[in-house]
């Protein structure tokens, strides 16, 4: 399967755009994943990425951080005139496309302090790691602590703390709440607040879209890997029908 | 007792060296997720680097002696290694020496030959399935053997002792027990203490350095690793290096217990598969502790004792071993779930 | 090479499975064997063929050569614990081995089969040093014996005192080759050997010097026993006066003779086998060059190893090639 490339900046995207999909098709192996998206995200804004169980956004994200799997077939990706969609992962997490992924994915067999360690072994760092415990004091209290062994909400802490440890330009985050109780998820909240407070642009794929909504500037939702609705956070808040034809609530 | 310590002793030292080669095995699988059926070979190329190394060692200068005659009639030859023309009793001293010494020789020679390999052939079967990596790697075992047979003939080339060493040491003696009752050949214990130093070396370097961290991050959770923008395949070069060095100082120093021909990275081969199988397939600490503990069993089944009721058990104790495990615990004593349990 | 090129007679081999297969199979086509290196005693005893001959000594004569010096050397009250190579020719030397040792009043503590070709001897060393015995009998030919004989050697079984005497070594039979491959730990170890290229007669001398003159290094047991039988052949070939096999046959059988570097020597008619004196080896303490390792200790006279062919068991055959 062949990637098109374009090394050429398509004439139609806009000034301040800062992220495109053009028409992005992945597969999981024979399987279809994502269908042709195409969308934007501009400089500083939160995105919500929605949909149902199965409707392609975990995918969504992992192709835009270039993994293996699913395989981008065709489309391109571009960050601030980067062409991303030639890049293996790696190369996208240097160019500052970070991944939170769904199931956080702390290394076993390492502390909390080797995990951020890690994160900042490549070029293109993001904080230092004195910065990272000043904000996150509960990882400094467990920083000697095997990292898989830390509560859940705390491992998702570490996962975003990795992440910020990195330049990030594009901040991908992949169901950031799930599986933390209430109280838990409240205090993600106020991290992920706190990243938007900073104006680092993020893509949110969440399952509790209302929690995605309040924070996000714009949505947009996903239906069988293809997009079906692109408009502000705000609206789609109110906007009943929508909801509960796309997203069951 | 004393022959049950006699016994113990001789599966450790057997361990270390099972344990050296799955440890490389491991290293190559777990962070590579290369099955690498060359790695018999680099064991083999170890040993043939301590032959290497003694032959440019003892380079002799020949002068016939016309007066003499041998008892058939040909002019006796004088041979010198230079080395001892040139450096007297220090070079008699690196001559006898050869073999540790060649150690120092193997570190380089094998490190090359490792990156050779993998950036020369191994590297473009990263995505490969397993059954091609296993075709391509044998086929290159194959190929080194035959090119040492060329150069090197079939006869085994043992190497010696150095002289200090050649003798038994009284290990009962060191733990108070009546003299002579518990003595074990030297070189083999100092092969043990080598082993352990190596495999320190490794879980030392694995530990302390960002290096180590990168791979054992990388064999726990390669995908990840990537994400955090590491790019893998570079350090692949270099661990598929530091596996080929391992393997290699473990065959140099094994050369005067078993003398080394084309052949013996094959039998070493199924041994250390059996070996990593049992210890599970990504586990660094299973595949040391897998060794010792089937080179312990071996040595135990050989005993009299046993062999009186179950003849030749100790030729099949190790398969049995990983028959049973491959059926009920296939992952291995240590290794990760999931890995071969597909 | 039988069927293709029409061969009349084939020799050659480095071992008793080889030789009793082959003689077999020659003995089938009609085809004359003159065996090499092979000194298993089935070779001329329970496999014996009319069309199989051999000149090399085997087991029993060894055992029955060695006996004496060890019981000069070592004492009638030993215990051995032997270490075997598990195929024909090791059985069978650890027989003879055996036999011979016992009627010296020696204890056989146990006898261990180790596979062929195993290289690392180890784990069949260590349970010797408690095993009560203070002999170690190697039935160990080729790689074997180049592997296990300095394995034992590094154990410190010579150092070691056991019973009140010093631990001993036997490797019962040994080449030049194998003594030169393992090295110093063939020091004072005794053997026997079918011929040595430093004896004295005529015939060893010339051997010798055209030998080494032609490859640069003294004959071996194993290429004195390839030119005699070729040499035995064409002989029998011209006073039989054909090359029909049964006539060549019966000029070998038992003829006597001599000049061939073992003294007199008898082609036995009923066994093929031929008898000779039986040198006894023993590893140079102080050899001056790769060649002179083994120095001859020993000469046991023909008559003394001579045996009931009886013993062995086994039928020569008919004469007449089979007809298929």
């Amino acid at each position: 399967m062949n990637i098109a490339v374009a090394e050429n900046k398509p004439a139609e995207v806009a000034g301040d755009v800062f992220f495109t999909l053009q028409d992005i098709h992945a597969y999981y192996g024979e399987s279809y994943i994502v269908q042709g998206i195409t969308l934007e995200v501009r400089k500083g804004e939160i995105l919500a990425l929605l949909g149902r169980n199965g409707a392609g956004k975990t995918s969504t994200l992992r192709t835009i951080a270039r993994l293996d799997d699913p395989a981008l077939t065709s489309g391109q990706i571009w960050l601030e005139g980067q062409a991303i969609h030639t890049m293996k992962s790696f190369e996208a997490s240097q160019a500052g496309i970070q991944l939170v992924p769904e199931d956080r994915r702390i290394i076993p067999g390492m502390t909390v302090e080797e995990n951020l360690i890690l994160a900042q072994v490549a070029p293109n760092r993001g904080w230092s790691i004195e910065e990272i415990y000043e904000h996150f004091p509960r990882l400094a209290e467990r920083r000697l602590q095997e990292g898989t062994t830390l509560s859940g909400g705390e491992q998702q802490m570490l996962a975003v703390a990795r992440a910020l440890a990195r330049d990030i330009k594009l901040l991908l985050l992949d169901e950031p709440y799930e599986g933390l109780a209430p109280v838990i998820v409240q205090e993600i909240e106020r991290i992920v607040q706190g990243i938007k407070e900073r104006g680092i642009t993020t893509i949110i794929v969440e399952q509790n879209a209302v929690a995605a909504l309040r924070l996000s500037d714009r949505a947009v939702i996903l239906d069988s890997g293809e997009l079906v609705h692109t408009g502000d956070a705000a609206e789609l808040l109110e906007n009943k029908e929508l909801r509960e034809k796309y997203l069951a609530i | 007792m004393d022959a049950i310590l006699a016994q113990l002793l001789n599966g450790l030292d057997k361990g270390g060296a099972y344990a050296l080669i799955a440890l490389g095995l491991t290293l190559v699988f777990g962070t590579l997720g290369v099955v690498n059926f060359a790695h018999g070979a680099l064991f083999m190329l170890g040993c043939f680097c301590a032959v290497v190394f003694r032959y440019l060692l003892t380079i002799e200068t020949v002068t016939i002696d016309p007066e003499q005659l041998s008892p058939w009639g040909a002019p006796v030859e004088l041979r010198t290694p230079l080395v001892q023309d040139w450096l007297g009793d220090w070079g008699a001293f690196l001559v006898d020496y050869s073999v540790p010494l060649s150690v120092l020789f193997a570190v380089p020679v094998m490190l090359v030959i490792g990156i050779v390999m993998e950036r020369g052939l191994i590297k473009h079967f990263y995505k490969r399935s397993h059954a091609e990596q296993i075709l391509v790697t044998f086929g290159l075992a194959i190929v080194l053997q035959e090119i040492v047979k060329s150069f090197f003939g079939a006869n085994p080339m043992p190497q010696p002792i150095p002289s200090d060493l050649r003798s038994a040491a009284d290990v009962g003696a060191w733990f108070g027990m009546e003299a002579h009752t518990l003595t074990y050949p030297t070189w083999r214990l100092v092969y043990l203490l080598f082993s352990l130093g190596v495999i320190g070396a490794v879980f030392a370097f694995m530990r302390y350095t960002t290096f180590g961290m990168v791979v054992r991050a990388g064999m726990a959770d390669r995908e990840t690793v990537g994400v955090l923008g590491i790019d893998i395949d570079r350090r692949f070069t270099i661990i598929f290096g530091i596996a080929a060095v391992v393997a290699g100082v473990a065959g140099a120093m094994y050369t005067p217990l078993l003398a080394p021909n084309y052949q013996i990275g094959m039998d070493f081969l199924v041994l250390s598969f059996v070996v990593v199988v049992v210890g599970g397939m990504g586990s660094l600490p299973g595949a040391v502790v897998a060794g010792f503990l089937l080179g312990i069993l071996q040595s135990f089944a050989s005993m009299n004792e046993i062999t009186s009721i179950i003849p030749g058990i100790d030729q099949v104790i190790i398969y049995l071993v990983a028959i049973v495990i491959l059926l009920v615990r296939p992952r291995g004593l240590m290794g990760r779930s999931g890995v071969m349990e597909s | 090479m039988i069927e293709r090129d029409g061969a009349i007679m084939v020799t050659g081999c480095v071992t008793t499975g080889e030789a009793v297969a082959q003689q077999a199979l020659c003995h089938e086509l009609g085809v004359i064997y003159m065996s090499g290196l092979t000194h298993g005693n089935d070779t001329t005893g329970k496999d014996k063929r009319r069309y199989g001959f051999r000149h090399f000594f085997q087991g029993y004569m060894s055992g029955v050569a060695i006996a004496p010096l060890l019981a000069e050397e070592y004492g009638r009250e030993r215990r051995a614990y032997h270490l075997t190579a598990d195929y024909n020719w090791g059985w069978t030397q650890e027989e003879s081995i055996m036999n011979a040792t016992e009627a010296l009043g020696w204890e056989t503590v146990r006898a261990v089969r180790t596979p062929l070709g195993l290289g690392d001897y180890s784990q069949y060393l260590t349970p010797v040093l408690n095993s009560g015995a203070d002999v170690l009998i190697l039935n160990h030919y080729g790689h074997d014996m180049v592997n296990s004989l300095p394995q034992a050697v590094q154990f410190g079984m010579r150092e070691r005192m056991a019973n009140g005497k010093q631990f001993e070594i036997v490797v019962p039979m040994f080449s030049e080759l194998m003594a030169v491959g393992a090295g110093d730990a063939v020091k004072g170890i005794i053997g026997t050997q079918n011929w040595n290229w430093q004896l004295e007669d005529d015939g060893s001398k010339a051997f010798t010097k055209s030998y080494g003159a032609e490859y640069g290094v003294p004959p071996s047991q194993s290429a004195h026993t390839g030119y005699v039988q070729t040499l035995l052949y064409a002989d029998a070939v011209e006073r039989a006066g054909t090359f029909y096999p049964p006539e060549v046959i019966k000029a070998l059988e038992d003829f006597e003779f001599d000049g061939m570097g073992n003294g007199p020597t008898l082609y036995r008619g009923s066994d093929h086998q031929c008898f000779k004196e039986v040198l006894v080896v023993r590893g140079n303490e102080a050899p001056t060059s790769r060649f002179d390792v083994l120095d001859v200790v020993g000469k046991t006279p023909r008559e003394e190893v001579m045996y009931d062919p009886a013993i062995f068991g086994g039928e020569l055959g008919p004469y007449e090639p089979n007809q298929c």
